[in-house]
């Protein structure tokens, strides 16, 4: 075991993986994600088709390469950890004369007190002083600035944290869309409660056809109750029971057609896009072929210029028991004069598209692993701070005493800001041999 | 007077500037670098007072868009250096800084007039998250910049020392030391900023679209950047690389953060706007 994570902590590993994390995601903004076969066909032949299938290039980020990096990354930090612990947990006693930071002192008679001052003048300069004696040699172990190492853990746990919070989303996590018309009310999927849309409206900026919000309108009902009614828009998602609804889009579900005879009698058909009703007691029925929110004409060519309701146009299709059609024409909300007629059986029908019913499509997301990614953003953030701005500084003291004299060794090591050092090693070597 | 004129000054001042500094490494004259210095700064109240207006004409942060965020970042790049003199008095990263905020706010300035124009914000970036998100990486990536400029400067030195070449550069910029710390410190200012970007991004596009990651082109260039500049600290920090290799791998880094503002915009499409 402790084999295997000295093999799996070493550095360069550290650093292969990470080279190769940047290769591929470069990869991944280089080649279109999720596109169509023939996206990539287009693009880089049937051969580079093939290829990018089978190093599964079309989706890099959730490749196997990609999550077994990831895991291999993970092993990689967490062994690390493991290893630095357990070294940490037993000093080894360092030949002090081997520190690039290293001065020794030889006096030809004895020293006194020197093993007060030592410690003394660390602890001004803040450290955390460890003394042992053995039989006439003192060594001294001082340190500062554990919280970096604090922050080393920090930092690498909560990578793992983030990781796994993703790993947690992708396989329990759950997102879908939803599509719900103004005042009707939906079954959210595994869960006891329903949504209603009371209301989708967009809003502009003043004097101005720029959007300033989409906003829906939404009420929880659970058993029958009205849980709680909230605005829904971009950027204020509804938070209930661990889901969350997003406003997503929105658009045109069902379309008030107003049917009249030629008695002036006159009757209103909501209708589904896309669907068929039947007109009173005639064999005939009505469907909402097309529905463009802003219809356009160019050449020959209809098509809806933006997803406002501008000009909102309807294909209508009258058939005859159901299948044959009779005919088909355009109906324009703006322009209600313009409507069509029909003469069928003696009946003389007369129709017009008299409003639109809005629905919102919303976006419900329920991610399990949303609160482990964000502690591991917090400790990222702790981590960081602490790993980079609090140095950790080491000073060892050694005092030997024979009968020729005293001799004084001082080492230091820093990890980073050796400069910083440097400075203080020279501050506290002269405080510790000033006198003498 | 609107805010694009505010630039205007402050671009004709960092040109001077930039011009006295050139000519400041050619001649010996040792009174140029402090009216440069001085120069910079009256350019640095003229864009501040600049963002000020834009805020006030537009009623949002002034970093809503391509053309705002140049200007901004030029005017972190310049906030970051003056952190960096004061510490470390070295001065002459002045010299090397100014030509690059000139650049920044330069380029925004030459953008064709439909970048300018003050758009109302669209939804997605109604959110307090806007002025945090975008301030904190542009903090992030003024913090390499000088990082890629003392980079630059060491390199520089160090050619001077390896070919015994004493010139003018040689006496004006820092030793290799100073050069090699500043440009670790610079780093070691940007990646928790960069980090924070990141994540207060991933916070703001949970609450916007339902999802803390979407390996949008501009997302994964920013992972792509953290992960050079975390690959520099562990290098620097546990293999003990440093002056040269690490100069060398803060230029790649201040590459890849260029890639990641204008690459992503102008080459790759995304949900950012730029």
């Amino acid at each position: 075991m402790w084999k295997i994570i000295n093999k799996l902590r070493a550095i360069k590993l550290t650093i292969v993986l990470m080279i190769v994390i940047i290769l591929l995601s470069i990869i991944g903004t280089l080649i279109p994600q999720n596109a169509g076969k023939w996206k990539y066909v287009e693009l880089f032949g049937h051969h580079g088709y093939a290829l990018i299938k089978y190093g599964q290039l079309q989706d890099v980020y959730h490749s196997w390469w990609y999550l077994g990096i990831l895991c291999l990354l993970s092993l990689n930090v967490l062994s690390c950890m493991i290893y630095k612990t357990k070294i940490r947990n037993k000093e080894k006693f360092k030949i002090l004369s081997n520190f690039k930071l290293y001065q020794e002192y030889i006096f030809d008679k004895k020293v006194e007190n020197i093993e007060s001052k030592i410690k003394e003048t660390l602890t001004n300069f803040k450290y955390t002083v460890n003394c042992k004696n053995e039989e006439g040699f003192w060594s001294i172990y001082a340190k500062k600035g554990s919280l970096n190492r604090i922050g080393y853990y920090l930092t690498h746990v909560s990578l793992l944290l983030i990781l796994l919070g993703g790993l947690v989303g992708s396989l329990w996590g759950y997102k879908s869309y939803l599509k719900i018309s103004v005042g009707e009310a939906t079954d959210i999927p595994k869960s006891n409660f329903k949504v209603r849309a009371d209301d989708f409206q967009i809003k502009y900026y003043p004097n101005s056809s720029n959007v300033l919000s989409y906003e829906s309108k939404l009420t929880v009902i659970e058993k029958g109750e009205e849980k709680l009614t909230k605005l829904v828009r971009v950027n204020h998602p509804l938070r209930y029971k661990g889901f969350d609804f997003y406003q997503n889009s929105y658009g045109t579900s069902k379309l008030w057609i107003k049917v009249t005879d030629k008695k002036g009698k006159g009757n209103r058909y909501l209708v589904d896009v896309g669907s068929k009703i039947k007109l009173g007691k005639n064999d005939l029925y009505l469907k909402v072929e097309q529905f463009l929110p802003d219809l356009i004409i160019k050449g020959t060519e209809i098509y809806s210029k933006t997803q406002n309701l501008n000009n909102p146009a309807a294909k209508i299709g009258i058939y005859r028991n159901k299948k044959d059609l009779i005919k088909s024409f355009w109906l324009f909300y703006k322009y209600p004069d313009y409507h069509r007629n029909i003469t069928w059986n003696k009946e003389d029908l007369s129709f017009r598209l008299a409003g639109m019913k809005p629905y919102t499509e919303l976006q419900i997301a329920k991610d399990r692993g949303l609160y482990l990614v964000y502690g591991g953003f917090l400790f990222l953030m702790i981590g960081i701070t602490f790993s980079l701005f609090i140095p950790f500084r080491k000073i060892y003291a050694s005092i030997r005493r024979d009968e020729k004299g005293t001799k004084i060794e001082v080492a230091g090591k820093s990890l980073n800001r050796k400069r910083e050092m440097e400075d203080e090693f020279a501050l506290i070597v002269e405080e510790i041999v000033g006198n003498n | 007077m609107e805010s694009a004129n505010y630039f205007e000054v402050a671009i004709f001042i960092y040109l001077l500037s930039t011009i006295l500094y050139i000519a400041h490494f050619i001649f010996q004259r040792e009174r140029i670098p402090r009216i440069a210095l001085l120069f910079v700064s009256l350019g640095f109240i003229a864009h501040t007072l600049g963002l000020i207006h834009r805020s006030i004409e537009a009623s949002h942060a002034p970093f809503a868009n391509l053309y705002e965020s140049m200007v901004f970042f030029s005017w972190c790049i310049l906030l970051v250096h003056y952190f960096i003199i004061y510490k470390y008095k070295i001065r002459v990263l002045s010299a090397f800084v100014t030509p690059l905020a000139f650049l920044a706010i330069g380029a925004a300035s030459v953008l064709p007039m439909d970048y300018k124009k003050i758009e109302p914000l669209v939804p997605a970036l109604q959110s307090y998250w806007l002025s945090i998100h975008v301030s904190v990486c542009f903090l992030s990536y003024a913090a390499f910049a000088i990082a890629f400029a003392t980079a630059l400067m060491f390199i520089i030195q160090e050619k001077r020392i390896k070919y015994k070449k004493i010139d003018n550069f040689y006496f004006k910029l820092p030793s290799l030391e100073i050069l090699d710390e500043v440009s670790y410190r610079s780093i070691a200012i940007g990646f928790p900023l960069l980090t924070l970007g990141i994540i207060t991004g991933a916070i703001w596009a949970q609450n916007a679209w339902g999802r803390y990651w979407g390996w949008d082109p501009k997302e994964t260039w920013s992972l792509i950047t953290w992960i050079v500049y975390a690959l520099y600290l562990h290098i620097r920090l546990q293999s003990g690389w440093r002056r040269k290799k690490a100069a060398i791998l803060s230029i790649i880094g201040f590459t890849m953060v260029l890639f990641t503002y204008f690459g992503v915009s102008f080459l790759l499409s995304g949900l950012h706007s730029y």
